[in-house]
């Protein structure tokens, strides 16, 4: 069978990691134990001091780099090496009560119990306190390694609106979305995922808004995920999406918090990544990858404006190059005699075909935009300048492609670009070729097909259970306030139907 | 769910290449680049003894070197033939371009042609599912097509132009008016009309052009008895039609002031009405001409504007329009051809009369019609009011 539905797979335990681990109650939390399974990386402190009078034993472990030493010396050693109570202490037993009741200036503590859990807290940068004697383990949250200050976005540019971006750091994002969202029903839930790299993810929606099941599909797709690491966004991406074999994106990613919590007040889930500045929003239909965040604060009129040439490019990025061929090689009679004149004229001494010129551009073009983006940002602005002058000029005066298919092949790049969701501009990039390859073959029939075909595909998707096409589709018809037009806030009183949240009004 | 939608695409590609593939021939095989084809914007019609001379008149840009700076090009060349279809092929037999004619936009047929009877050479333009058939059609005037194009196509003014620019500026006189393949079509089908199309007249350098080349001017319409060109001169029946039509959109007509000096009126709106009433088994047609001038032009300095001379002016407006049209009618009773359009009328105001009594004999019909032109002329622009210079000073009183 070709296509296997992910409800047959067996579903595991999200976190393999836990099951490579010995079994937490046969276990015994001492020292030796947990720098067994530690290992011996020689970033991993380990040290036995001493306290009270007693020169009673306790072990200390962090990792060198995750954990803050600082807070370490300052909240953990210093109280235990100089306060009274602990100096006078008489046995272990009495040091553990003295930790329990707080004697360690440190809020954040946890009694550990599962061996498990003390070295996924040894690993995120906590440091464990281990009383040997007692098979007892508390951590303390020291996590301290380098984190990256809260920068502008670097893909998400705008004038109007906030500059900052999330950063690498889910904590960090988390505080973020709490100072712009002081709500309590704002709910931020915490996964690991990765077998290796055990990374962090967070759920966050706002409770009473947010649709619950999409949350616990959401949760059950999170909880399906079987994978060693979790080192590039595409691993949770794929898996949460409805259509894998679809290249149109199913998920919004942001580095935005404003278009993150923007998102979440209107009903939508957030999901945090640990390690990435970059968030996902679902479940999101073909309405939200023509949206900028800029449309919502400029003029509603300007913005209106802006958001239907959208529309207009989007088509025009799709069906230009295809549209041309047609006409160009099947329809020539639908082009103005002038303008055809003009184009006869250009394109003479061209010894390709219409559809050749236009592929072999559209490869060439491809081939700079991948250059400029993988090279360094000095040498690819070279790129950028040594294409438009090879593909330009030098290929025009080559008689290699006429200069009407560089325009159409330029003006076509060119309304991708405005496309404010990457992903959304290279499905476009993709469908593309197919428009192309039909076009060249049977002209607008071959356009038409292709767009039916599109259609097609677009109308069977499904993105958590709201058809893709929302809100030109359905029910969701009713509320076009939103979509090709953006009209003035006060029109927008109810939140979008597709997302079936709880609180359906924006506005009393 | 995944055999369903499976399903649907086949069930989708099944139906597309049903439709796809009606005439596959032309959809897969129909591949053309432009540069190959030849734009062919004029076409000369003219009877030969064993068949049909055709006249091409072709468009093009050439550039030096990948399209910087194209030079506008034109070129003549003739086929024959004993049919249109067959001369149009005999064009591949020479052309270095496949002729296509999807840009024709005029039609010019030779007078001897247009005697000879029209259908058999229109059938072709109108049959063929390459050509517009909003192409405009016309008659050349005591010459043939050929002789039009050869004398008129010159390396920078290309007849194309020149008909262009002609049919364009038309509105200025209103002398003639262009008429579609598909109108002709639709007059040579309707057994009561009479088909009128405009005529083309060869004009010589002392006629207004400067350099040594001939022009072309049209004026007037050619007034055919079915599909055959009636020998009359018609030129001064331009206007009158235009107005029965009402097709006039600008004119200018000179009046007379008191004194006798000329005075130029500019058409500016004009339509025209129709009113058929039966008077004693007597069919008789109103026509109401309402017209808008302004005063342009004033040849002396005395002073028109009193209501009395602007009255004046009008009234003489209106009897010269009348005669236009008056002309025209008599005409067209005399000849009893119905190039006016009289059935159309008649036929809306009494079908049923129409379909029963009048249709089958209304060539006679035409001839005994009473008309009665009334013509509402109204002067209501004078552009500049003021008086004309000198007029203080008694200059002209």
């Amino acid at each position: 069978m070709i296509f296997r539905r992910n409800g047959n797979k067996k579903i595991k335990h999200n976190n393999i990691f836990y099951d490579e681990l010995p079994d937490s109650i046969d276990a015994k939390l001492n020292t030796q134990t947990i720098k067994s399974l530690l290992g011996d990386g020689s970033d991993v402190e380990c040290k036995t001091i001493f306290i009270g009078d007693n020169r009673l034993p306790i072990t200390i472990i962090f990792i060198d780099g995750l954990a803050d030493q600082q807070l370490i010396s300052d909240f953990i050693l210093k109280p235990l090496m100089e306060d009274k109570q602990f100096k006078e202490a008489k046995n272990i037993k009495k040091v553990i009560e003295l930790v329990e009741d707080g004697y360690v200036y440190f809020s954040s503590q946890e009694k550990r119990l599962n061996i498990k859990d003390v070295i996924l807290d040894i690993l995120s940068g906590n440091t464990a306190l281990i009383f040997d004697i007692e098979n007892t383990v508390f951590t303390f949250d020291t996590k301290g390694f380098e984190k990256r200050a809260i920068s502008e976005p670097t893909g998400e540019n705008i004038i109007k609106g906030a500059k900052d971006s999330f950063v690498e750091n889910l904590r960090t994002n988390t505080a973020t979305i709490r100072k712009k969202l002081k709500t309590h029903k704002l709910m931020i839930k915490d996964f690991t995922i990765g077998k290796e790299s055990n990374t962090k993810i967070a759920i966050v929606y706002i409770k009473g808004i947010g649709n619950e099941n999409i949350v616990k599909i959401l949760k059950e797709r999170l909880d399906n995920i079987n994978i060693d690491g979790v080192l590039t966004t595409g691993v949770i991406e794929e898996n949460i999406i409805d259509n894998k074999y679809s290249v149109f994106p199913q998920v919004i990613y942001t580095e935005r918090p404003d278009k993150f919590c923007a998102n979440v007040i209107e009903g939508r889930i957030g999901l945090i990544i640990d390690g990435f500045p970059i968030t996902y929003i679902v479940p999101v239909t073909i309405g939200s990858f023509l949206q900028a965040p800029e449309d919502y604060a400029y003029n509603y009129f300007v913005s209106s404006v802006i958001r239907f040439l959208r529309f207009f490019l989007m088509f025009t990025t799709l069906l230009l190059p295809g549209f041309y061929i047609s006409i160009a090689t099947f329809h020539h009679e639908m082009i103005p005699t002038q303008l055809a004149l003009a184009i006869t004229a250009s394109k003479e001494g061209v010894p390709f075909p219409t559809f050749v010129e236009v592929i072999f551009l559209q490869i060439a073009f491809e081939i700079l935009t991948e250059a400029g983006l993988r090279l360094p940002q000095n040498i690819g602005q070279v790129v950028s300048i040594v294409g438009a002058v090879v593909i330009g000029q030098a290929a025009v005066e080559a008689n290699l492609v006429s200069p009407v298919v560089l325009i159409i092949v330029a003006v076509t790049a060119i309304s991708n670009f405005t496309m404010p969701n990457q992903d959304f501009s290279n499905a476009l990039r993709v469908w593309r070729i197919l428009f192309v390859l039909l076009s060249s073959i049977i002209g607008l029939f071959g356009l038409s097909l292709a767009s039916i075909i599109l259609l097609h595909h677009l109308s069977n998707m499904e993105v958590y259970g709201i058809p893709y096409l929302v809100p030109f589709v359905g029910e969701e018809g009713k509320q076009l306030q939103d979509s090709i037009f953006r009209l003035p806030f006060s029109t927008l009183y109810k939140r979008p139907i597709g997302l079936k949240t709880i609180n359906k009004k924006r506005q009393d | 769910m995944k055999i369903q939608t499976s399903k649907k695409i086949i069930l989708l590609l099944l139906t597309s290449s049903l439709l796809i593939l009606t005439g596959c021939k032309v959809a897969f095989f129909g591949r053309t680049e432009m540069e190959r084809n030849e734009f062919i914007r004029v076409v000369g019609i003219d009877k030969i003894d064993e068949g049909v001379k055709i006249t091409i008149v072709t468009e093009d840009f050439s550039s030096q070197k990948g399209g910087t700076n194209p030079q506008k090009k034109s070129n003549v060349k003739t086929a024959e033939g004993k049919t249109v279809f067959e001369a149009i092929r005999n064009f591949w037999s020479f052309v270095d371009k496949k002729p296509f004619f999807g840009r024709v936009e005029y039609l010019l047929i030779g007078e001897e042609a247009a005697m000879d009877g029209l259908l058999k050479y229109i059938d072709f333009f109108c049959r063929d599912s390459e050509i517009r058939l909003n192409l405009k059609v016309f008659i050349v005037s005591e010459a043939n097509a050929q002789e039009v194009i050869a004398k008129t196509n010159e390396e920078n003014s290309f007849i194309y132009d020149k008909l262009r620019g002609i049919t364009e500026n038309q509105w200025g006189n209103s002398t003639f008016q262009k008429v579609d393949l598909i109108e002709t079509m639709y007059i040579l089908d309707c057994e009561y009309l009479a088909l009128y199309l405009p005529c083309i007249h060869l004009i010589s350098p002392k006629d207004g052009v400067l350099n040594n080349s001939q022009s072309i001017m049209v004026k007037g319409f050619a007034i055919f008895d079915g599909d055959k060109l009636v020998l009359d001169k018609h030129e001064e029946l331009g206007r009158g039609i235009n107005w029965l039509k009402s097709n006039i959109q600008s004119g200018v007509i000179v009046v007379k002031s008191p004194k006798g000096a000329n005075v130029s009126l500019e058409i500016i709106d004009s339509n025209t009405k129709y009113e058929a009433k039966i008077i004693e088994d007597k069919l008789i047609i109103t026509v109401k001409v309402q017209i808008q001038s302004s005063i342009n032009e004033i040849n002396s300095s005395e002073d028109i504007f009193t209501a009395d001379t602007i009255k004046n002016l009008e009234r003489q407006q209106g009897d010269i329009v009348k005669n236009e049209i008056t002309k025209v009618i008599k005409y067209a009773q005399k000849k009893k051809l119905d190039f006016i359009g009289a059935a159309d009328v008649v036929l809306h105001k009494f079908p049923i009369l129409f379909e029963d009594l009048y249709k089958d004999q209304w060539e006679e019909i035409l001839s005994d019609i009473k008309f009665d032109v009334i013509v509402y002329p109204n002067i209501i622009k004078t552009y500049d009011i003021r008086e004309p210079n000198r007029s203080k000073i008694g200059e002209g009183k």
